[in-house]
């Protein structure tokens, strides 16, 4: 998924990246934005920076975030 | 070493920059890296290395490189970039300012080799690519178009398309991991790698990122370190920043805040941009910041959840609120003028505001609704007339009267609280019995 600056985001699972550490297991349900998209954009590889919810910013691997739309 | 030290804080960043993997890249002395090149400059080398500079590569390192080339006086500067312009992870606004001082872009474009003779260089030889949707993904790829190849003309080619970490010389850290990224791995709360008492932040761990993201892993790991000479536990997760303190917001009307515009930055004119490193943007005056910061939408008290516009809208049937930015993906109209042609003061979006973002006061006679400082709406307050009690807005009674219909008939004459009115009821439904 091609995530740009600004979405609203959803951690919704573990990754499977070795970027994953314990603490992160804290993280999944939460909400957030993303702040930082990458630096090579389109690199589903990068880790991108994301500001989630009473919990700071951080960088994490893009398998673990869903792009969230507000239901209409 | 360790006998000296009993801690160690690694901060390499990562200056390494990526081959390109074509042909001609190491054969000349004139296809220069980014990071080396700007480096050179800083360090006070001003030498214009060529008359026609391709720089391949499309980040903020890739127009740095492009706009010091112009400024050293090369003829012709051009950005090659192997997507379109809206897949460029370069700021916008570099890219603009960019533009504006005569840097050619060339989208669209894998090079192939260098090319020269002599050890000079005489061109870049590149494709033209277009961008092909993958199956199963989002993402648009660049794709080489059969022979819509072309040659570049330059004699100086900079490389910019990513920077890692140099191991080098790092042998002695034999026991810290290295992500396959190329990185060096860490605990994130601690900053500590795997080895004990070595500590790593910066680029060196997050890869080519920013300077607060790397100020921040820094002041993370001095913590960290202080910790670790004291014998104090790591904590499990880094530490979440806390608010001290909530700046009040600005109040200003709706129309004031629709019509405040985005304040234009003086900028140093082109001929001087074009040949001198003097500061581009040359800052705001004081009346501009004011401007400005009274365009913001201060999201650290609205969360823009668009719990208000829910509540008017569907609980209330009134949809006085029009703030499409709060929906963060199809953002809609906004326009704060409009509340005041509907809301009728009723305060169910303020109570159901968590952030206490939007309120409604009761000031000098009139009820107030605000948004972070915005005046929305101003309405009478009105007084009953029997008890001297407050009650809601003429507005407020109308729209009741619409949806009770001939229920308060007998009381619309006059003004009156609930107690009141039960009373008047009372003493009505005694003295005219019904027949």
């Amino acid at each position: 998924m091609q995530f740009q600056k600004g979405n609203k985001i959803k951690v919704f699972r573990k990754s499977e990246d070795e970027a994953w550490e314990s603490y992160m297991d804290d993280f999944i349900g939460l909400h957030g934005f993303v702040t930082d998209p990458d630096t090579s954009i389109n690199d589903p590889d990068a880790l991108i920076e994301v500001s989630l919810e009473e919990k700071g910013t951080h960088r994490l691997p893009q398998d673990c975030l869903e792009r969230i739309t507000k239901p209409k | 070493m360790k006998i000296e030290f009993n801690a160690f804080f690694i901060a390499i960043g990562a200056h390494k920059a990526m081959d390109l993997g074509i042909k001609g890249e190491k054969e000349f002395p004139k296809a220069l890296e980014a990071i080396g090149f700007l480096k050179d400059v800083a360090l006070g080398n001003h030498h214009v290395p060529g008359k026609q500079i391709v720089v391949i590569g499309g980040g903020n390192v890739a127009i740095d490189a492009a706009r010091t080339g112009l400024r050293l006086g090369a003829a012709k500067v051009t950005i090659a970039y192997r997507r379109s312009r809206n897949q460029m992870p370069a700021d916008i606004e570099e890219v603009e300012q960019a533009m504006e001082e005569g840097i050619e872009f060339s989208f669209l474009t894998i090079p192939r080799e260098i090319l020269g003779k002599d050890g000079r260089i005489t061109g870049l030889d590149c494709i033209k690519a277009e961008l092909v949707q993958k199956e199963g993904s989002d993402r648009l790829m660049p794709v080489p178009i059969l022979g819509a190849d072309f040659i570049i003309e330059a004699d100086v080619v900079i490389s910019a398309i990513g920077q890692y970490l140099d191991d080098k010389g790092m042998e002695a850290f034999s026991q810290m991991n290295w992500s396959r990224r190329g990185t060096i791995e860490v605990n994130h709360a601690s900053m500590e790698t795997a080895m004990p008492g070595v500590f790593a932040a910066g680029d060196a761990v997050s890869g080519p990122a920013t300077v607060i993201e790397a100020i921040g892993g820094g002041k993370r790991a001095a913590e960290a370190i202080d910790r670790y000479l004291n014998h104090i536990p790591q904590p499990r997760m880094p530490k979440i920043p806390v608010r001290h303190h909530r700046e009040p917001p600005v109040e200003m009307t709706a129309t004031r805040k629709m019509t405040l515009k985005h304040p234009t930055m003086p900028m140093l004119n082109v001929d001087r941009r074009r040949t001198t490193f003097q500061q581009v943007e040359l800052g705001y005056d004081e009346e501009s910041v004011r401007k400005e910061a009274g365009r913001c939408l201060r999201c650290d008290i609205c969360r823009r959840c668009g719990k208000c516009i829910e509540v008017c809208r569907d609980k209330m049937g009134i949809d006085a609120l029009r703030f499409g930015y709060m929906d963060f993906d199809h953002p809609a109209e906004t326009d704060f003028r409009m509340t005041e042609k509907k809301c009728i003061t009723c305060g169910a979006c303020a109570a159901n505001c968590e952030n206490k973002a939007m309120v409604l006061e009761e000031k000098d006679g009139r009820r107030h609704l605000k948004l972070c400082g915005t005046l929305l709406t101003s309405q009478v307050i009105q007084y009953c007339e029997a008890c001297g009690a407050f009650l809601p807005s003429a507005e407020y009674f109308n729209f009741i009267a619409r949806k009770t219909g001939d229920m308060v008939k007998r009381t619309e004459a006059r003004l009156l609280c609930n107690n009141c009115l039960r009373l008047f009821s009372a003493k009505t439904n005694v003295e005219t019995p019904l027949a």
